[in-house]
């Protein structure tokens, strides 16, 4: 089981600015890969192509032996909600929800709250937030809400792991302390990783680099 | 996503008050205007309906001219020239047949009741006072059958009229104008013979001054005798079953005599046109006050959609659905409909409750001199399912538009 790139392409604008440039590879299950380059080289892009929130111009991604441009659209956002689970930049967590609420929003969708719930606690303990699991995340810091974050990625114990500049909006600490997390996850959990992100010693930190210059994988 | 919608609507405390107000507000206007109008307009046609008849079936009036003379005189074409030329009315107006027309009615299974009378214009005159008033004699056992003139009574029983005996029961006004009480006689005439003694024996008061202020009833019999035309009725009032089937029976018995048959809304085709644009104004007013309180919904979700821009694309990214996502908004605005619906009915109610304590013109009231409000059930419903069915309406755009936002717009978005 794994991600499978093919000779994937994407172009924006009337114009046509090639972004990728006929990426092809593989992510293997497991795997902790950083996706690394320097800005506008097309990391986010490729970043969002694999993780099926965006469509290449050409080429296809494989994910688990099924093609994405096959997958219908409730087959897709199923796959999004069971097997993803996305890290934002600006961790975007629901402002009316409280920490443990946020964690569980994934859950509603399958119905399954009440049987996650348990696990979320112990998400939320793991990470060090058990005493904050009732707070509104403007009550939280950035580092605990991008912890909440994670924590909600990983509640319906998805398969993969997105993650798009997690720690771009965090001090040192708090970055290192994510990035961590990350690699107990992968570690523990064999869950597969792939984050974008332009720091080099956080990038390091992964079992395997991609390394994008515009939009060519070097 | 009820969930959702819910804590949406929570954290926007003002918008949803504002909004909430808005949709109350237009369905308590609702209420309480219909409960106004409507409550009027029971009142007038339970006064048309069931204080005279459900049909009438009228004496045709007949005027005189040269053409009918010459047939009925000179049958055979010869050349008359009139030096004034006849006109006028044909003395008065009697029901031709009126056995066959009761024992038709009496055989119709429609028909409850139907009321021989004869009505005249007659002169009240009691001390120095003359006053003018329709006088209709009517058989009081039957009379009761066809309208609800005993529920009005004030002071006596209709029923003390009885078969003959001179005995007349008048309306509130007429009595208060003529300055007479129960018990004492005022002289009635019709103009054709010496005014006769008439003892009134009853009160009524329907609540429509003008008819409180010149109806009088008698026994048919003596009626007839004061307008010496013995057996002759002028007029027969009928009650039926079903008030429905008022225009469509009164439409066939018109076929069956020369007679004038007419139900009480063709009689008063006046009353229901006016009704009818009452009808018209208060549901435009309803419509316009929903409509804005529409746009408010539709306003307040739009804006709320491009902020919940980066929620919507973390939800997607979840794997909530497009349909999830309108799905979400559409929720808050059935939640503020249903809500709003809810509390208008509640504030209808006692707006509508408070407006039937006012006091108003005895002549309007009926009884308790209270205004006529209306509290039909169906006025709740209507208002209900206005309320919901404009919000939904107005969540719906917003709704759809947040449900066709693709995550990664958004996200690109925000990262540029």
């Amino acid at each position: 089981m794994a991600i499978q790139m093919h000779d994937i392409e994407k172009s924006f604008g009337t114009r046509a600015t090639k972004v990728l440039h006929g990426i092809t590879g593989e992510i293997q299950s497991g795997e902790m890969v950083s996706i690394t380059g320097r800005s506008g080289s097309g990391k986010s892009t490729l970043l969002y192509i694999i993780s099926t929130l965006d469509r290449p111009s050409a080429g296809d991604v494989t994910i688990d032996g099924v093609r994405f441009s096959a997958m219908n659209s409730k087959q897709l956002h199923g796959f999004r909600n069971t097997k993803m689970g996305f890290v934002f930049q600006f961790h975007h967590l629901l402002p009316e929800l409280t920490a443990l609420e946020n964690v569980l929003m994934p859950t509603l969708k399958t119905r399954s709250s009440k049987t996650r719930r348990a696990f979320a606690l112990e998400l939320l303990r793991e990470f060090d937030l058990s005493d904050k699991a009732d707070r509104l995340p403007a009550q939280l810091s950035g580092g605990e809400q991008q912890r909440v974050a994670i924590a909600r990625a990983l509640v319906m114990q998805p398969r993969y792991v997105f993650a798009d500049e997690p720690t771009g909006n965090l001090d040192s600490a708090n970055g290192q302390l994510v990035m961590n997390l990350f690699r107990r996850i992968n570690h523990e959990r064999q869950t597969t990783i792939i984050y974008v992100t332009h720091d080099q010693d956080f990038a390091a930190m992964a079992s395997r680099k991609i390394q994008l210059v515009d939009g060519k994988l070097i | 996503m009820f969930f959702l919608a819910l804590r949406h609507l929570i954290s926007r405390k003002r918008q949803t008050t504002l909004t909430l107000l808005g949709i109350t507000l237009g369905a308590a206007a609702y209420i309480a205007i219909s409960a106004m109008m409507l409550g009027f307009q029971e009142f007038i046609i339970d006064q048309l309906v069931n204080n005279d008849s459900h049909v009438r079936i009228n004496a045709r009036e007949e005027m005189l001219n040269e053409q009918v003379l010459n047939d009925s005189f000179f049958p055979d074409g010869e050349l008359v020239n009139w030096v004034k030329p006849p006109m006028g009315r044909k003395d008065n107006a009697y029901i031709l047949a009126p056995r066959a027309w009761l024992d038709r009615l009496e055989a119709d299974e429609k028909v409850q009741a139907a009321s021989p009378q004869l009505v005249a214009q007659a002169i009240a005159n009691y001390a120095k006072l003359t006053v003018g008033v329709r006088l209709i004699g009517s058989i009081p056992d039957i009379q009761r059958r066809v309208s609800n003139i005993e529920k009005y009574m004030l002071k006596g029983k209709f029923s003390d009229i009885g078969a003959s005996g001179n005995r007349i029961v008048v309306g509130k006004e007429f009595l208060d104008k003529i300055g007479a009480s129960i018990g004492e006689s005022i002289l009635l005439t019709v103009g054709k013979s010496a005014p006769q003694p008439f003892k009134i024996v009853g009160v009524f008061r329907l609540g429509v001054k003008s008819l409180d202020e010149t109806t009088v009833f008698g026994a048919l019999s003596d009626v007839q005798k004061l307008n010496q035309t013995p057996s002759r009725i002028s007029d027969i009032a009928i009650r039926l079953v079903d008030v429905e089937q008022a225009s469509e029976l009164a439409s066939n018995l018109n076929l069956m005599g020369q007679e004038k048959v007419q139900s009480w809304n063709q009689a008063n085709e006046g009353i229901m046109s006016v009704f009818k644009t009452q009808d018209i104004v208060r549901n435009s007013m309803t419509f316009a006050i929903l409509i804005v309180a529409g746009f408010g919904i539709y306003n307040i979700l739009s804006l709320a959609v491009s902020h919940k821009r980066r929620e919507i694309a973390i939800l997607r990214s979840m794997g909530f659905e497009p349909r999830d996502i309108s799905e979400l908004f559409l929720t808050q605005g059935v939640i503020l409909g249903v809500i709003g619906g809810l509390l208008g009915v509640v504030i209808g109610l006692g707006a509508s409750y408070g407006m039937s304590l006012v006091r108003v013109s005895e002549a309007r009231g009926l009884g308790t001199g209270q205004m006529m409000v209306s509290f039909d059930g169906l006025i709740y419903v209507k208002a209900f399912l206005l309320a919901c069915i404009a919000s939904s309406v107005a969540s719906f755009f917003p709704a759809r538009a947040a449900g066709r936002l693709e995550p990664i717009d958004i996200i690109r978005g925000e990262n540029s």
